[in-house]
């Protein structure tokens, strides 16, 4: 019961996405895709999606897994990072 | 980088990893071949002669066993030595059970096969050979094996010494370190140094295991001061991409770039880094007070160099892939278009094996 609980509490959590220039904040779920997360962002941006390159520590983030399978907890922020080119 | 690494090629295939990915294996230049659950080293202290060669099964349910070149692959439930006194001549190899439940054997060169739980100290006197560099098993749970040119054979649970005489030859590197698993190198991403240089605050999380094993570090848990070096490309204003190397055996940092300019000109990087390196070991040695990087170094290497504006990130990327596995550089711009194919190849086959 008591994890049941736990469980409950724990699902919606607060991220950040940070870049140079200021962040802005979400409230998601843990189960939620974060991909969905990625072009929430975008859109909010008004930038293409895959525009960003999105990184939690030093660890890129896909498309496909869920804010619990990255272990995003309540206050993590991710970097969102544009291509880096050179020659 | 030591000239140890230096003196030849090992197989290609003995040395798996890329970009830093958890395909667990990692072979010097002069040394092994991995079994990606274990590993053993097979090596060559040859004044200019030849290597040992390697073959390693990798299978990670199979046995793994090495060759050197004149020696004995030995059987796995046996304790096997090579032993190759020969001026001129060849190098030692090694057989080794990879099975965890069993011992591990090791045959170094003239040194000492030595069972996996006693300590053992190899010594060995090569005129003008070169030092090896170890192989070492990055599963925390099973024992080691090393075995390096010059000497000793060291478990990787056992507190060894080695001791290597080598008259006009560089050192070996031994590996010799107490803890359980020292792994060659640790590799950020790109993204790291820019990021470093925004403030120091906002890597300190880069590090932590449960990320290292999130990003798919083959050993998450081994500190970074604990490995050979750390490495760290570097893009610069989204016009240029160089390499930053992190030397904690040498204590320098280190520039690799196709477009070398005199150190002066990456001080900043090199502050940053350096700055990194003394709040990492505080951090993690739990030192009262901050770590010195007074007694580091910083030089820009010699490596191969550019002569167009767009071929820097094909020249980082093979300096960076040379520089973890221990093997000279050997490309030059004419190289550059083929190399350029070849890692896009490699990287659209990458074998990757997710740890989770």
């Amino acid at each position: 019961m008591a994890d049941v609980k736990a469980e409950a509490k724990a699902e919606v959590i607060n991220i950040t996405i940070k870049t140079s220039d200021g962040e802005v904040a979400f409230k998601i779920k843990k189960s939620t895709k974060m991909s969905k997360v990625f072009a929430a962002y975008a859109q909010k941006k008004g930038v293409p999606e895959g525009h960003y390159r999105f990184v939690l520590d030093g660890a890129r983030i896909g498309n496909d897994v869920t804010a619990a399978e990255i272990g995003l907890e309540d206050g993590d922020s991710i970097d969102a990072y544009v291509e880096q080119l050179g020659g | 980088m030591d000239t140890s690494e230096q003196v030849q090629p090992s197989p290609k295939e003995a040395a798996g990893d890329g970009a830093g990915l958890a395909i667990e294996r990692h072979a010097g230049q002069i040394s092994p071949a991995a079994d990606s659950k274990a590993r053993a080293a097979g090596k060559a202290a040859v004044p200019g002669g030849a290597g040992g060669g390697t073959g390693a099964d990798n299978t990670p349910s199979k046995r793994g066993r090495q060759a050197g070149q004149i020696s004995p692959a030995a059987d796995s439930k046996a304790r096997a030595a090579g032993k190759a006194a020969v001026p001129g001549g060849a190098g030692g190899g090694t057989g080794a059970d990879n099975t965890p439940s069993k011992r591990g054997r090791q045959a170094g060169q003239v040194g000492p096969a030595t069972d996996s739980k006693a300590p053992a100290a190899g010594k060995a006197a090569v005129p003008g050979g070169a030092g090896g560099e170890t192989g070492t098993d990055n599963t925390p749970s099973k024992r080691g094996r090393q075995a390096s040119q010059v000497g000793p054979a060291v478990d990787s649970k056992a507190p060894a010494a080695g001791k290597a005489a080598v008259p006009g030859g560089s050192g070996g590197e031994t590996g010799a370190d107490d803890y359980p698993s020292k792994r060659g190198r640790h590799i950020f991403n790109s993204f790291f140094v820019n990021k470093l240089i925004e403030g120091i605050s906002s890597v300190k999380k880069w590090t932590v295991p449960k990320r290292l094993r999130y990003t798919m570090q083959a050993t998450p848990d081994v500190p970074l001061h604990h490995m050979r070096r750390a490495v760290a490309p570097v893009n610069e204003k989204k016009r240029h991409w160089y390499l930053t190397v992190a030397d904690f055996e040498k204590r320098e940092i280190v520039v690799y770039d196709s477009i070398a300019k005199s150190i002066e000109y990456y001080k900043s990087v090199v502050a940053a880094l350096k700055g990194w390196v003394s709040s990492y070991i505080t951090e993690k040695d739990n030192l009262k007070t901050p770590y010195s990087t007074a007694g580091w170094g910083a030089r820009v290497a010699c490596c191969p160099v550019q002569t167009n504006g767009t071929d820097c990130g094909v020249f980082t990327i093979i300096a960076m892939d040379c520089i973890v596995r221990g093997l000279p550089f050997s490309h030059c711009q004419a190289d550059i278009n083929r190399l350029r194919f070849e890692w896009l190849h490699k990287l659209l086959n990458l074998d990757v094996t997710w740890v989770p």
